[in-house]
């Protein structure tokens, strides 16, 4: 079989971390351009991690939005480490936890990706696999899964970030993929 | 299905899903960004840049019996501290070693030790898992140091002064969310604080704390009380964007550190740069720990050679402190092997912890069995640590007595660690927010009104020294770790040679953790 590999606007290799530091420095020099430079390359991961976390796709449009007003307001305080990627999805995870500590009944809330409806890019199956996300996997599967796929972070960055040993984090994404290969195998059969 | 294919139908899926228009997007943040800043510097004045600088320096092994007076070398002719004083915290009295008998230092001892039934249980696994985090953020062409105690203090103070989401989010960082109230946070806190003050000739453990409050603003005196005979945080109040305070704070931090941490090349004008403090600074608050102690089993200058050292960048040369050491408590584990070498006067020391060939000390920072071995290989009672015989029934882990040849080499190591990325991480955001930061109980103004403060940022500085010293009797009693069981051969020996990344961890005789490090270049 062959392998479909669509390649939108920018994804993002581990080689970027320079590019990225370039943009952060620019945007702390008021640049809109680096700004824009980093929202493209960054919008996917950003937005990745709104979703899981918030499970509603208005909402996490919004923090997407709140994200880089942030990094427009903070990169100034940034300090280069060679994990520039790990600031901002921070900065978006902080958003994205606040957003929900506001909402009422957070652990009962189903998703809502209603707002997908308006997008003529989401397919039928993209919308399958975000419904299995939320439907399949706990908050932490659905981050680990999300930030392994989207951002190309490894598996003791991932941990960092979500302040888990990295054993566990190994176990949890060794299970969320199986949970997620049998729940889209029956629904291929079907 | 093969995992390739299900991280690609992920990353498809969002690819389409998220928003795409930058232009909107960019022109959006950059305006909402200025009209947030405006609105800043219409507030600017009530921002609360709580900089909790926790300088921590410990000085292991290092000083001779009169090397220990610390001469201050920085020209602070003409600052004074009284000057600014609104409430000084009082530090509990110490036996002088001179002029008291033994058993009166032992009464001193037994005090300080009868408040370990009051630490807060939750306290190993704070400093566990930050020390796991922190010192695994490092780089392993760097060293990284870090006092999981100090960060305590700082934060359980910072609960002092915060309140609603604010607050139960440190409370919920420390592990403290079942605490009903700040009042048993307090107890808790006093109780670690107490029990960890040492200050006598042989040994220095001294935190110690200060808030410093900008002149024009009003404060709410009772959380001040709470912090001066809770946290032992005597309080200062100013022009806090002036040289002169700036030069009162560089004082109170050198007093607190032995001048361990003062650049000595540095002018005053450079340290004073280095606070960031200026006319939009609120309040400072700052958490220091000095510690200084020597070696119960000091090492011969004689015997100290040149050998190499295996760092990550190559092999370099270094001086190795070479001693051999009877009854050594030798732990083995799977990708481990370590020792816990004592402090005189006191029963507590330092982890020195060897990762096998081939195991990474980042690898090791994962481990369980280290972890345990951490928390409870040895029990604490009345400054005593004696091995748990039965985790290692539990656990791959093996101790035994044995002699010990140890090499290790002498280091100096420095970190200035930003944490708010750990704090963040551990849930403690609001107070970053100035929309949502709660520092009500400090200041009295809501969340989110013009009057409201919020924190800019939370650092610390620490330095470690570790080298040989000179010979000296000890007042206390050795350092005795006991153990159980049966007899131990005494004719097993080791060599333990610390020639590449190590970890160490500074234990009280508590068995408190007050600092931990990875020393990746020893020079």
């Amino acid at each position: 079989m062959f392998f479909l590999f669509m390649a939108l606007s920018e994804s993002l290799e581990r080689g970027d971390s320079e590019l990225l530091d370039d943009y952060i420095r620019r945007t702390a020099a008021g640049d809109e351009d680096g700004l824009t430079n980093l929202y493209e390359k960054t919008r996917v991961s950003v937005y990745g991690i709104a979703l899981s976390i918030t499970k509603n796709a208005e909402d996490a449009e919004d923090v997407t939005q709140d994200t880089y007003i942030r990094i427009w307001q903070s990169a100034h305080q940034y300090k280069s480490k060679g994990f520039p990627l790990a600031w901002i999805l921070k900065i978006a995870r902080n958003e994205a936890l606040q957003t929900l500590r506001k909402r009422k009944d957070v652990a009962t809330d189903p998703a809502d990706l209603s707002a997908l409806a308006e997008k003529p890019a989401v397919t039928a199956e993209d919308r399958m696999v975000l419904e299995s996300l939320f439907s399949e996997l706990e908050q932490d599967e659905r981050e680990i899964v999300t930030l392994y796929a989207v951002t190309g972070m490894k598996h003791r960055e991932i941990a960092d970030m979500l302040n888990l040993p990295l054993s566990t984090e190994l176990s949890k994404y060794q299970r969320t993929l199986k949970k997620l290969g049998k729940r889209w195998e029956r629904e291929m059969e079907a | 299905m093969e995992e390739q294919k299900i991280n690609q139908k992920i990353k498809t899926a969002y690819e389409h899903a998220a928003p795409e228009d930058a232009r909107t997007a960019v022109s959006a943040a950059a305006a909402e960004g200025t009209k947030r800043r405006n609105k800043k510097r219409a507030r600017l004045r009530f921002i609360l840049s709580a900089a909790a600088v926790l300088a921590v320096v410990a000085g292991v092994g290092i000083y001779q019996m009169y090397g220990k007076q610390i001469l201050f070398s920085l020209n602070m002719a003409g600052v004074n501290l009284s000057d600014y004083v609104l409430a000084a915290a009082e530090y509990p009295e110490t036996s002088d070693e001179y002029s008291v008998t033994g058993n009166e230092l032992e009464e001193d001892k037994a005090q300080r030790l009868a408040n370990q039934e009051n630490y807060p249980e939750y306290y190993d696994e704070f400093a566990l898992s930050t020390l796991r985090m922190i010192l695994a953020s490092g780089e392993d062409t760097e060293n990284i140091a870090y006092s999981p105690i100090s960060l305590y203090m700082t934060l359980a103070m910072l609960a002092e002064t915060t309140d609603g989401d604010s607050r139960a989010q440190i409370l919920e960082a420390l592990g403290a969310e079942d605490t009903k109230d700040t009042g048993t946070l307090r107890t808790q806190a006093q109780a670690l604080w107490m029990g960890n003050y040492i200050s006598t000739r042989k040994t220095t453990s001294i935190l110690a704390s200060s808030i410093w409050l900008n002149e024009d603003l009003d404060f709410i005196q009772s959380t001040l009380d709470t912090l001066a005979s809770g946290y032992c945080t005597s309080t200062y109040r100013g022009d806090l964007a002036s040289s002169d305070c700036q030069n009162a704070i560089l004082k109170w931090l050198n007093e607190n550190t032995g001048n361990m941490l003062a650049d000595l090349d540095d002018s005053a004008a450079s340290q004073r740069k280095k606070l960031e403090m200026d006319a939009d600074t609120a309040a400072a608050l700052f958490s220091t720990i000095y510690f200084d102690v020597e070696w119960s089993k000091k090492f011969e200058e004689e015997d100290t050679e040149e050998g190499e050292f295996q760092t990550a960048d190559g092999t370099v040369t270094c001086d190795f402190m070479n001693q051999t050491i009877k009854n050594q408590d030798y732990w083995k584990a799977e990708q481990f092997s370590a020792i816990f070498k004592g402090f005189s006067g006191t029963g507590g020391g330092m982890w020195l912890i060897l990762p096998d060939e081939g195991v990474s000390v980042y690898d090791l920072l994962e481990d369980e069995v280290l972890a345990a071995m951490l928390t409870d290989g040895y029990t604490w009672s009345n400054g005593h640590g004696s091995i748990d015989w039965k985790l290692q029934l539990d656990l791959e882990l093996e101790a035994d007595q044995m002699i010990v040849n140890l090499s290790m080499p002498k280091f100096d190591i420095s970190s200035e660690l930003d944490l708010t990325d750990t704090l963040t991480a551990l849930g403690v955001t609001d107070v970053f927010d100035e929309r949502l930061a709660d520092f009500s109980a400090l200041t009295g103004a809501a969340a989110g009104s013009d009057d409201s403060a919020y924190l800019s940022r939370v650092q610390q500085t620490i330095r470690v020294e570790v080298n040989e010293e000179g010979v000296r009797a000890a007042a206390y009693t050795e350092a005795d770790l006991t153990s159980l069981g049966s007899a131990p051969s005494q004719t097993d020996e080791i060599d333990f040679v610390l020639d590449r990344p190590f970890l160490f961890v500074a234990v009280s005789d508590t068995g408190t953790m007050l600092f931990a490090g990875v020393v990746n270049q020893p020079q």
